[in-house]
């Protein structure tokens, strides 16, 4: 038996060739988000990239069906739409909100958008006042006494502070002369700081003279006039998504009709935050691209909230603290 | 000649530019890819789409090389060798075999000698040399005599030669040893005998060499029907089969990829080289001063010493036929592991040929431009691609994304690139389950003292889900290792590769 013959191994190197110009610039053409039209010619499209943090939630674009994202990867791409449209995506899950955005596609783009989808029941867990406890006698039978919740008084204190983001203390000393003798009062304040990378941004903003500056991975929001406004921080990086459709903003205003009266941001998320006005507590998408997605959390009056460790949302309703994450 | 320090003058300089080649296309193809994923990121991605395409062919292009060698391996092992030899005159053909060791067990040596003890051939034309070296110490050496004890009477000769340690212009390792032990078995058999060079068939094999009964009525069948037999080596393929299912799979897949590639070669006749376990006729080997002392990659170098040495006029003629060898294994799974390092590494050393290729060709007018131009080639991309292909299918493929900024990031064909990537890879794994079946059908038989064979059968299959991980470490890094230490003169030494056997 003998090998190979040169012929035939020449022959299946040119045949591999020819296959090779002809498949690799297909592939790269359409990996660039080049199709082929009705006409025979080739068009550019565009995509859409669609991002929830829930689960197995079914995505439509216009209306119609295109998948249900998987367990582990919650990430939808939809390709081959046409540039320069507006196409409407929407998100259900049951027993979640709705997520709808018309968002517009630009050719060999991909449009980005992340889905706000919080349950339309949340559970809430009551932190009293006191808590029950059981106690055993030694000759009696088991009896059941009231004490303070430490947890409630927890509470009490988390609410109690109102010391901001950038909030620093400082110690300032003064010295007099009493009768002759110095004598030094020490006295702290409370000063705002911003760090070195925040400083320009902070400087041309007035940022200083704003009310409840929050910052989170760039992203810098402020209270004024009872609105709530929003700005891409890092000078030298490219704004995000939200920022941009057709051109990119750098200021954002989140119109509120009555006066916002806290703000804190949405657990793990940079774009979404927990709005408390006197309709009561909301998350509020920041992406401004289309309408805005807002979703109920506690829709009452007289609330205050707080956010622990960075996930548990805590409401006080004037007598009792509630807790929900979701 | 070995490296540029043995040239003088201009010649030094060339060789020396010469050795920073390999290691230049590599680096500077993984810089490229770098400097392309930031400056140019859909540049970059074009390239790395268009390298997944390439990748795919190439794997297509070879895999047919690999099935039609497996079909004549095949056939060759079930052949009667002994009835294809029978029209040819062939009593006057002698096997000359070069056994060089260090200090290996006493039953690996015992395993080859009986191999050859059993060969299907007539015992007295068969001399065996067993190439020891005097810095292995006493021991290595008694175990020697205790072999010659008990084959010298069954063989028409048995000599244990003694490297000796230190000799001007040798460097410790298997050339050196295995050229000394044929100038010393040609003073002290071939010549007292009067046996003419040409008759002479030299085997230069390892210490855990085994031969199949015929694999001397095939090397003797193949030796008289070449076209040019005094300008051929004969080259066999490496099977190591003889600790195969003792082997972590690691060790399993690391040998197996080994042997198909050479099998991939053997289909590939003109571009052939000699590896590892080789054959070829004392009479040129003489001519052309044995095996080069001097450098590790001695069985390869051998083949471009005799190109050289008659004018291009050399070539090997592949036997499609097995020999028997050991996979890496130490007593400790990690020592396993830095052994395949280490003898991947020494293998991938073999790119310490390319400068002698080179500069051979530049000084030698007489060898066709078309055969300098294919060799230089050949070589040139066989040892830039084994350092640097996996890395940019597996690894670098990412760059444009991580290092492409957000303008690149919001394309289509930043989010197509992992995905296209994926998926030609993953159709590209298609041809692991050609390699498992090959794999398989070459398997040795299972030892009884493996206690859940159908558990050992498993892992033969699923070891190759290893391939794109054991590519990485134990082909790229060395070669990528190999390649700059011999840019950077940090030359490599020659290392014994462990052999352990579970008995």
């Amino acid at each position: 038996m003998q090998p190979l013959s040169y012929k035939n191994r020449r022959f299946l190197l040119m045949g591999l060739t020819l296959l090779f110009l002809v498949v690799a610039p297909l592939i790269m053409g359409y990996a660039a988000g080049y199709r082929l039209s009705d006409t025979l010619s080739f068009i550019e499209t565009g995509g859409m990239y669609v991002h929830a943090d829930v689960p197995s939630v079914r995505v439509y674009l216009d209306g119609e069906f295109i998948e249900t994202s998987g367990t582990f990867l919650r990430n939808t791409l939809i390709q081959d739409l046409l540039p320069g449209k507006r196409y409407l995506v929407s998100v259900e899950k049951e027993g979640y909100h709705s997520w709808r955005k018309e968002l517009l596609v630009l050719p060999n783009l991909v449009t980005e958008g992340r889905v706000l989808m919080l349950p339309t029941r949340l559970t809430w867990r009551e932190i009293a006042p006191t808590s029950t406890i059981e106690t055993t006698g030694s000759a009696r039978e088991n009896a059941t006494s009231s004490v303070p919740n430490p947890e409630f008084r927890a509470m009490k204190e988390l609410f109690a502070d109102s010391k901001e983001q950038f909030a620093v203390e400082v110690a300032t000393t003064t010295v007099i002369l009493r009768g002759g003798k110095r004598v030094a009062t020490t006295t702290t304040i409370i000063e705002t700081v911003f760090p070195d990378w925040l400083s320009n941004f902070a400087s041309s903003t007035n940022l200083m003279a704003q009310e409840m500056v929050r910052e989170r991975d760039g992203m810098v929001l402020w209270l004024k006039d009872g609105d709530l406004h929003a700005a891409w921080a890092r000078e030298r990086e490219q704004p995000p998504y939200i920022f941009c459709e057709e051109i990119c903003t750098k200021e954002m205003i989140i119109d509120w009709n009555e006066p916002i009266l806290r703000y804190e941001w949405y657990p793990n998320r940079s774009d979404v935050v927990l709005v408390l006005s006197e309709r009561g507590l909301y998350a509020l998408e920041l992406d401004g691209r289309s309408t805005r997605n807002l979703q109920p959390i506690l829709p009452e009056t007289g609330l205050d909230f707080r956010i622990i460790d960075g996930e548990r949302v805590v409401v006080f309703d004037g007598t009792v603290y509630k807790e929900t994450s979701w | 000649m070995a490296r540029a320090s043995d040239l003088e003058g201009r010649d030094r300089t060339l060789y020396r530019a010469l050795e920073c080649l390999p290691g230049a296309l590599a680096w500077g193809t993984i810089g490229s890819i770098i400097l392309l994923s930031f400056f140019a990121p859909v540049w970059g991605a074009f390239f790395v789409i268009a390298f997944d395409v390439y990748w795919i062919l190439r794997s297509i292009y070879f895999s047919a090389h690999l099935r039609h060698n497996w079909r004549r391996l095949r056939y060759n092992m079930r052949l009667d060798w002994k009835e294809k030899l029978k029209p040819l005159p062939h009593s006057h053909l002698a096997h000359l075999v070069l056994l060089p060791f260090f200090d290996e067990d006493e039953n690996i040596m015992e395993t080859s000698l009986l191999s050859l003890a059993q060969a299907d051939y007539d015992p007295k034309k068969i001399f065996v040399v067993l190439g020891a070296e005097e810095r292995a110490g006493d021991a290595a050496l008694a175990r020697a005599r205790r072999m010659e004890e008990r084959f010298h009477t069954v063989f028409g000769a048995f000599l244990v030669t003694i490297h000796p340690r230190d000799l001007p212009g040798d460097i410790p390792g298997k050339g050196s040893n295995i050229a000394y032990a044929a100038e010393e078995a040609r003073r002290h058999i071939l010549d007292p005998r009067a046996i003419p060079y040409e008759n002479v068939l030299v085997s230069a094999f390892d210490i855990d060499s085994v031969i199949l009964p015929q694999y001397f009525l095939c090397l003797s069948w193949h030796f008289l029907t070449a076209p040019e037999p005094m300008r051929s080596s004969f080259q066999p393929v490496p099977l190591y089969n003889n600790n195969l299912w003792d082997a972590p799979v690691l060790s399993r897949v690391a040998a197996l990829m080994s042997t198909f590639w050479q099998m991939i070669q053997q289909e590939r006749v003109e571009k052939l080289a000699t590896f590892s376990s080789h054959s070829l006729c004392f009479k040129p080997l003489h001519e052309a001063g044995y095996w080069q002392r001097n450098v590790v990659s001695e069985d390869s170098r051998i083949f471009w010493n005799l190109l050289f040495a008659f004018d291009g006029d050399w070539r090997v003629v592949p036997l499609s036929y097995p020999i028997l060898m050991d996979a890496n294994l130490a007593p400790t799974f990690w020592n396993t592991l830095k052994n395949i390092y280490k003898q991947h590494r020494r293998w991938m050393w073999g790119v310490e040929n390319i400068p002698y290729i080179l500069f051979g060709f530049i000084k030698n007018a007489r060898i066709p431009r078309k055969k300098k131009w294919m060799y230089a080639t050949t070589q040139i991309e066989g040892f830039w691609s084994l350092a640097t292909n996996p890395l940019i299918i597996l690894c670098l493929g990412w760059l444009p994304i991580i290092l492409g900024g957000a303008e690149f990031r919001d394309t289509v064909l930043s989010y197509n690139l992992p995905r296209i990537t994926r998926d030609l890879m993953t159709f590209s794994l298609v041809g692991l389950i050609l390699l498992a079946v090959i794999a398989i059908s070459l398997a040795p038989h299972m030892h009884a003292r493996i206690k859940r064979p159908r558990l050992a059968w498993a892992l033969m299959i699923l070891q190759w889900i290893l391939v794109p991980i054991s590519i990485v470490i134990f082909t790229t890094i060395p070669g990528l290792e190999a390649q700059t230490r011999l840019m950077t003169k940090r030359y490599l030494g020659f290392w014994v590769t462990e052999k352990h056997r579970i008995s």
